[in-house]
């Protein structure tokens, strides 16, 4: 029952959101009944419009995400390792970290090109942040006690580093990863709205601009699918890859 | 033992200060310690608490160095932290993210990265075996209770197949029951393996029941009260008289009235 009741909200929208529309009350010109996205969103997925947007936007978030997760993962750990690296990142951490990346999009595309790269880019530069601050609180989270067990053993550095380091910041890395992803979304949208001809975001702004509304909805709702379903899947990999975490919570 | 063999560690004078952030405000934390242990000797290092026990130990295992004199591993000074000498810690030192059998053969594998032939899945049982846990080698740490957590540290720290074992209080969190059946499966494993067991407690009776020789330290800053060879057949039991009498001494020493 419990289970059900958590969709009580959801399908509660919908039928108030149609029959609002249905009866007049909102002007159906501005807003489209789920019934019409419904029925445009299965339009686009038959013409293939769908599909080809999805996979040019969600190429370009995938390629700066790993970008970004290289980066973000590398940087935050040995910030936290190393005394020096942490003194010299730090500051220049501490003032890009709040510059939107969208600021800067203009900028890469000057840099980059109009093409895949300054995307790409922009997007590594986001997803960079949230990575490097939570892999670095992960790894300071370790016990001490893990470090001088292995350095016992006999583990160079190197080898603490893959595993007593990485291991054990995982559930940390993953948090990053997780809301690096979610901003990838986000700032993919608006970097094909300012800079591109292709991609779910520009399927949004082109819908607007023509006056397509329920196209207009319908990628928006895509988008929010998108989202919960990925996050979905990050949360399968987690549980995955940290049986031992994921268990000691419950 | 023969008596002209040399001691595997040897304790010199060894004095050691741990200075504050500021660099001032020293604190002494052991003052000319002077000590031999011999190999293949249980040895327990009975103290106040915070007296600098586990100092001790941090120094073998190559984590401190000594402000003045010298501690000696076969007439060598101590270098950095290496596998002949392995730090038993309180449970709680298991990798969470590895089952017991990838903990175990933690050692091994950093082994097998130096190129050495190593039959690893032979010693991981056979060490599994040792500690009684056949069967649970694809458990994590969480799912294991404390007593079997303190067994697959042991395994782990064995694997390496060190010289010395430095065991930090090790059975001290475990409940009374299990404590008492870690310490004769302890005895057990040291008798299979011929280790050198260099044993921190707080537990005079504990020490009695366990070790050949006694090092019983003053309070901080810590230097050695007394060692006392503890000349009792095992297993030994603690309604034994005897027992009972060099549990008073060694209270005595400490300063505590039973």
């Amino acid at each position: 029952m419990r289970k059900y009741a958590k969709l009580i909200s959801p399908i509660g929208l919908l039928v108030l959101w149609e029959s609002t529309v249905r009866l007049d009350w909102l002007d159906p010109r501005l807003v489209a009944p789920p019934s019409l996205v419904l029925a445009e969103l299965w339009r686009l997925a038959q013409s293939g419009d769908l599909i080809a947007a999805l996979t040019i936007s969600l190429s370009r978030v995938v390629a700066g995400f790993l970008i970004g997760a290289a980066i973000g993962i590398t940087v935050g750990a040995l910030m936290a390792r190393v005394r020096i690296v942490e003194v010299i990142f730090d500051p220049l951490i501490e003032l890009l970290r709040p510059v939107s990346p969208l600021a800067l999009f203009p900028l890469f595309i000057l840099w980059f090109g109009i093409g895949e790269a300054s995307k790409i880019f922009i997007i590594a530069f986001a997803c960079s942040f949230p990575i490097i601050l939570n892999t670095y609180a992960g790894v300071r989270g370790i016990d001490q006690t893990f470090f001088k067990a292995s350095q016992s053993l006999g583990a160079s550095p190197w080898e603490i580093m893959h595993t007593i380091v990485l291991r054990g910041s995982l559930p940390h890395i993953f948090t990053g990863l997780r809301l690096a992803w979610g901003i990838a979304l986000i700032v993919i949208v608006a970097a094909e709205m300012i800079g591109a001809v292709r991609g779910i975001g520009y399927m949004v702004l082109d819908s607007q601009q023509t006056f397509r509304i329920p196209r207009l909805f319908g990628s928006i709702v895509v988008i929010g699918v998108l989202g919960v379903a990925t996050d979905g899947g990050f949360r399968y990999l987690a549980r995955q890859m940290m049986p031992w975490y994921h268990e000691t919570r419950a | 033992m023969p008596s002209y063999a040399p001691p595997q560690i040897r304790f010199e004078g060894v004095s050691l200060a741990f200075g504050n952030a500021l660099g001032r405000g020293q604190l002494q934390v052991l003052e000319g310690v002077d000590f031999d242990v011999r190999c293949g000797e249980f040895v327990c290092i009975i103290g106040p608490s915070g007296c600098g026990k586990s100092t001790i130990l941090s120094l073998l295992a190559g984590y401190l160095k000594p402000n003045y004199g010298r501690v000696l591993i076969r007439g060598e000074p101590v270098g950095g932290p290496a596998s002949d000498r392995v730090m038993v810690f309180q449970s709680a030192a298991l990798f969470p993210w590895f089952t017991v059998a990838d903990n175990v053969a933690y050692g091994l594998r950093l082994a097998a990265n130096r190129d050495k032939a190593i039959a690893m899945e032979a010693q991981v049982d056979t060490l599994v075996n040792l500690v009684g846990l056949k069967g649970f080698e694809r458990h994590y740490p969480f799912e294991l209770s404390g007593g079997m957590r303190q067994r697959v540290e042991i395994a782990r720290s064995l694997a390496v197949n060190p010289d010395i074992l430095l065991m930090d209080e090790p059975l001290g969190a475990l409940d009374a029951l299990t404590r008492l059946t870690m310490q004769a499966e302890l005895i057990r494993i040291w008798r299979e393996t011929a280790k050198t067991i260099l044993f921190v407690t707080h537990d005079i009776d504990e020490a009695i029941i366990m070790a050949d020789r006694i090092v019983v330290m003053t309070s901080r800053p810590a230097k050695v009260k007394d060692e006392i060879t503890v000349d009792l057949p095992r297993p030994r039991q603690r309604d034994d008289p005897k027992v009972g009498k060099l549990s008073r001494r060694i209270a005595n020493q400490l300063g505590v009235a039973i």
